[in-house]
């Protein structure tokens, strides 16, 4: 029963094709979104829960957005019940670390051309104090005035030119050049540049603007994120709601709750608390400054890129302490627990086996074996900003839930 | 506080590299902070942020390395910068280790064409993998015991469904085209098919047709609780149809102890019907039914092997009872006995094989009357506490009571040296009888873990005034692991009598015991 | 006429029984005569053995599933019956 299902679910994934299509801002494209809306990554989560990268990631939208001039009118706001929140995941949104998307923030449009569905997230900040570890002072604010009206409308032009950006060759690609599409991102951000360069140039920008975003994308070298996060969300989107389907559609962190999502559950969330991320930590910090795990970046280990195709970006395990050789482990127990192995994304290292593909609830419980994810590490105090990197399982509580869902409804 | 700021100008490592050295370095107890970064932007203001950000570092670029350590002392300043100078120049040693795969599926997208999964997880998961493997339409060594009767029966009926074999639960031993499975001898591929419940049974019969100088053609293992009521024989019988149309097969032996009386006829029956001649070796069983059916009965496992060459030789069947001439046998007897003490009288056996134990028992019974043990042949005899005899014992050391929480008898020889002192300590113990299996799955060195607690019981027994005799046999041949020329000497060496048979080597120890009166029952 | 009826049904069955029994047949056969390539799963001296005789082996490396949680296992069981 459940074999037909998820067969149809690899069908669904490997057919899908995300193209990027579009920018516009997310009050005009992202489904049920208003200006009062505020998505963030994870899932659901009432303002008191939130951890302290989010909150600060809430107040700077807030101000950003003009509705509130300073945290204290924020909190207002929300305890007026004013502020929607909801995750990103479901309105067919994606958003790294505290994943916060407001009405007015350039979004990127994706769409499966083969089965019609779409998918957004915002464009990446760049390093240093950004909205998305929950800062939220000035500069912070003046950057994604910037983004809204300088960044988004010259990259909407661009991709327009471009008549669509196929985002999973570009992933192909980059697996094949020592990226993993999560946490190294450095070749798919200058093969997807190398890509638009010409539009952009086309586009016939000023001089002072055109200058700006090149430096811009050239000093980011995770500006490919945001785009593999949702076309990973868009190819994902595509094997949800088959009957009887057991393979996991959606992994994501709110940095208070762990939530997956099951193709044949429907949108019920099974989460447990966060955990910690074990890693390495930038001088001065340490995993008492920790925040636990943010962000909907983990739909790139859901669908089999990320921790799940390490071997191919064997210097991200260093992170944890381990060698080479540990990421090609890594990768390999992560076939015990998927339904498949991917033909498209494939991994030079491992004679070109292909990655990972279709998490099985079923398959996870058996053998005891938990996904296993790449993650940046946030401070736990809203504006720090990313302390360190690590690795990060999910957790086993969530698969517990999910079965017991099947087995009710079986 | 020292701080001290190191500059290496054209000096690149890429930045995960960097962190795992920075973090390293920050360990060591002398070191307060610790950074080693290139000079990005970036790192400039992470460096600002935890107070390291110094003129020099500002000046420094992109490609440039800095160090910046801030330790206790200076002592602990030469530390760190030494740590980290090693750490700059190591080289990663990269060790392919061997990827293991964690499931029955992942094992087959490997091995798409394997054929048999041998399976030796807790009894309580047994049945979940085995009927996995049986569902993929592979064949299963099923080594596991605890196994609830019920799953073993609906495992056996879902195979013989599918036409694969299931050679378990509780199978230790199996010989499948010349390849030992589980625990096991080397012998020789021949004509002799075999089909047993019981792993040592198995063991000694076909280590007997090897020292024959014949073969085993397949060896299958139906596990020890085939032959109970509830799973009536359904591997039994469909070996014996296997066997039967095996090519290489001439004669098909039997294995068991005595089955379930409606079992007993079931096997039987099937038996009865088989094309090839059946030789069954149900010790203690009724061996008129058997004649019935116009099969060969055989009390021990020696008589089985004996009388299946004799079939293949085309030569006249007959018992074995010494292979040794009968002035010798009298004559070490003679030897061991006339050494014993008036009170010493008792045998003792103590059996790492369950097989074995039961055929002494058998062997026993007509020679010495009954004998008590942990699974006697009747239920009165039954050993009110197993960890002490009384009069005549024999000790299943495989048995349960003996093995959990601890590793098979075969392997771990722990109890087994202590009872052989205890028993010497008993001043009414005449013999000791053991048995010493080898192969795979076996101890490597019995002989060396049984000959010092021999010593020690003989020398207990010595400095009261007593003599303890020690009869064994060796269930091996020397195609096998350990070596067994070396285990038959260093044996000798101590003063163990080594009888060429577990039945031959019972005789033995019944005829020292009673100083020879039993001479006349066994000879006739 | 009921007759000829009975005697075609039986001629059926029997095909059909003596088709399956040759399927049979070969499936076991298959093990006797073919090498022998094991999966072992459970105690890795046994995959050591095989190796020692020349024989294929894949040791899994096995754990218990669910992390051993025994409620978690018989959910399974009863999602794996269902289908």
């Amino acid at each position: 029963m459940f074999e037909e299902a998820n067969q149809q679910a690899i069908e669904k994934i490997k057919s899908a094709q995300p193209i990027l299509v579009d920018l516009k801002p997310a009050g005009n494209v992202i489904p049920r979104m208003s200006k009062n809306t505020i998505l963030h990554a994870g899932p659901p989560i009432k303002w008191e829960r939130m951890c302290g990268p989010l909150r600060g990631a809430v107040y700077g939208a807030l101000i950003y957005e003009e509705l509130a001039g300073s945290p204290e009118e924020a909190e207002e706001l929300i305890k007026n019940d004013e502020i929607l929140f909801a995750p990103c995941h479901e309105h067919n949104s994606v958003g790294p670390m505290a994943g916060v998307i407001s009405a007015s923030m350039p979004v990127f449009v994706v769409k499966n051309k083969e089965h019609g569905n779409f998918s957004y997230s915002s464009m990446n900040e760049g390093l240093g104090k950004v909205l998305r570890f929950g800062a939220y002072s000035e500069e912070v604010i003046q950057h994604l005035k910037w983004m809204e009206m300088e960044l988004g409308p010259s990259l909407e032009l661009t991709i327009k030119r471009s008549r669509g950006i196929n985002l999973k060759t570009i992933i192909s690609q980059a697996l094949h050049m020592g990226d993993e599409c999560h946490n190294r991102n450095v070749a798919a951000t200058s093969l997807f540049e190398r890509e638009i360069m010409a539009h952009l140039i086309e586009a016939n920008l000023e001089t002072s603007v055109a200058s700006r975003i090149a430096k811009f994308l050239a000093e980011n070298d995770h500006f490919f994120l945001n785009l593999s996060m949702a076309a990973c969300k868009a190819m994902m989107d595509a094997a949800h709601s088959i009957e009887n389907c057991t393979v996991i559609t959606a992994m994501s962190r709110n940095g208070t709750e762990f939530g997956i999502r099951v193709s044949g559950l429907g949108d019920q969330w099974f989460t447990a608390p966060a955990p910690t991320a074990k890693g390495l930590y930038f001088p001065g910090y340490g995993p008492a400054d920790a925040n636990p795990d943010l962000g909907d970046s983990s739909i790139t280990e859901t669908r089999g890129i990320g921790g799940f195709a390490m071997a191919a970006a064997p210097a991200i395990v260093e992170f944890v302490g381990g060698t080479p050789a540990d990421a090609v482990s890594y990768t390999k127990e992560m076939m015990n627990i998927t339904v498949s192995k991917d033909d498209s994304f494939t991994i030079p290292s491992l004679d070109f086996e292909g990655t990972p593909m279709g998490i099985d609830v079923v398959k996870v419980l058996n053998t005891g074996i938990l996904p296993i994810i790449n993650t940046g590490i946030a401070h736990k105090n809203s504006g720090r900003g990313q302390i360190g990197a690590g690795i990060v399982r999910a957790p086993m509580e969530c698969f517990k839930k999910a079965l017991k869902a099947l087995v009710e409804k079986a | 506080m020292v701080v001290r700021v190191i500059i290496r100008k054209g000096t690149y490592r890429d930045s995960v590299t960097l962190m795992k050295i920075s973090n390293k370095v920050a360990e060591l107890k002398e070191v307060l902070q610790a950074a080693v970064v290139m000079a990005t932007p970036l790192n400039k203001q992470l460096l600002k942020d935890v107070k390291l950000l110094t003129d020099d570092i500002e000046r420094a670029g992109p490609n440039d390395l800095v160090i910046a350590l801030n330790t206790e002392n200076e002592e602990g300043m030469k530390i760190a910068i030494s740590e980290v100078d090693t750490l700059l120049s190591a080289r990663e040693y990269v060790e392919v280790e061997e990827v293991r795969p964690k499931t029955l599926d992942s094992a087959l997208s490997i091995m798409p064409d394997a054929n048999l999964v041998m399976i030796s997880v807790p009894g309580n998961f047994a049945k979940r993998e085995a009927l996995r493997a049986l569902r993929k339409g592979l064949n299963v060594f099923l080594f596991s015991s605890n196994v609830p009767i019920e799953e073993e029966l609906e495992l056996k009926k879902i195979s013989k469904e599918k036409g694969l074999l299931i050679m378990g639960p509780d199978c230790g031993t199996a010989i499948i085209n010349n390849i030992v499975l589980g625990f096991g001898n080397v012998v020789n591929q021949g004509p002799i098919g075999v089909v047993s419940a019981s792993g040592t049974g198995l063991q000694q019969f076909s280590t007997l047709i090897h020292r024959e100088g014949l073969g085993i053609s397949q060896a299958i293992g139906t596990g020890g609780n085939d032959l109970s009521k509830k799973v009536g024989g359904i591997m039994m019988m469909e070996g014996i149809k296997l066997l039967e149309q095996d090519k290489k097969t001439q004669i098909i032996v039997l294995i068991s102890k005595p089955p379930d009386v409606q079992t007993g006829e079931k096997i039987l029956k099937v038996a009865s019907r088989c094309k090839k001649p059946i030789v069954v070796n149900f010790p203690g069983g009724e061996s008129d039914e058997i004649k019935k059916r116009g099969c060969i009965a055989a009390t021990t496992l020696e008589d089985a092997a004996g009388i299946a060459c004799a079939l293949i030789r085309g030569k006249k069947p007959e018992k074995t009872i010494f292979t040794i001439s009968k002035r010798r046998i009298m004559s070490t007897v003679n030897a061991e006995s006339s050494k014993l003490s008036r009170m010493q009288k008792y045998v003792r056996g103590l059996f790492s094989g369950g097989t074995l134990c039961y055929e002494a028992l058998v062997v026993l019974a007509p020679l010495i009357g009954d004998v008590c043990s942990n699974v006697p042949l009747k239920a009165e005899y039954k050993l009110e506490d197993v960890n002490v005899s009384k009069r005549h014992t024999c000790i299943d050391m495989g048995s349960e009571e003996f093995t959990v929480g601890r590793p098979h008898p075969m392997i771990d020889f722990t109890l087994r040296k202590r009872r052989i002192v205890q028993e010497a300590k008993d001043p009414e113990t005449a013999v000791v009888l053991l048995d010493v299996v080898l192969g795979y799955g076996a101890h490597q060195n019995p002989a060396a873990e049984l000959v010092p607690s021999i010593v020690e019981a003989k020398t207990v027994a010595e400095q009261n005034g007593r003599f303890l005799s020690v009869v064994t046999s060796i269930v091996g041949t020397p195609e096998d692991p350990q070596d067994l020329r070396k285990q038959q000497r260093k044996l000798k060496e101590a003063g163990v009598i080594v009888m060429p048979s577990n039945a031959q080597a019972t005789r033995t120890a019944a005829l020292i015991a009673t100083r020879g009166a039993v001479e006349e029952k066994l000879f006739g | 006429m009921k007759k000829s009826y009975l005697g075609k049904v039986m001629t059926m069955s029997n095909k059909k029984l003596k088709v399956k029994r040759e399927k049979r047949k070969e499936k076991r056969e298959n093990l006797f005569n073919k090498k022998l390539k094991v999966i072992n799963i459970g105690i890795e001296t046994f995959a050591e053995d095989l190796e020692k005789q020349g024989v294929e082996v894949v040791h899994v490396d096995w754990r218990p599933p669910a992390g051993g949680d025994a409620e978690i296992l018989k959910l399974l069981d009863k999602l794996e019956e269902g289908s």
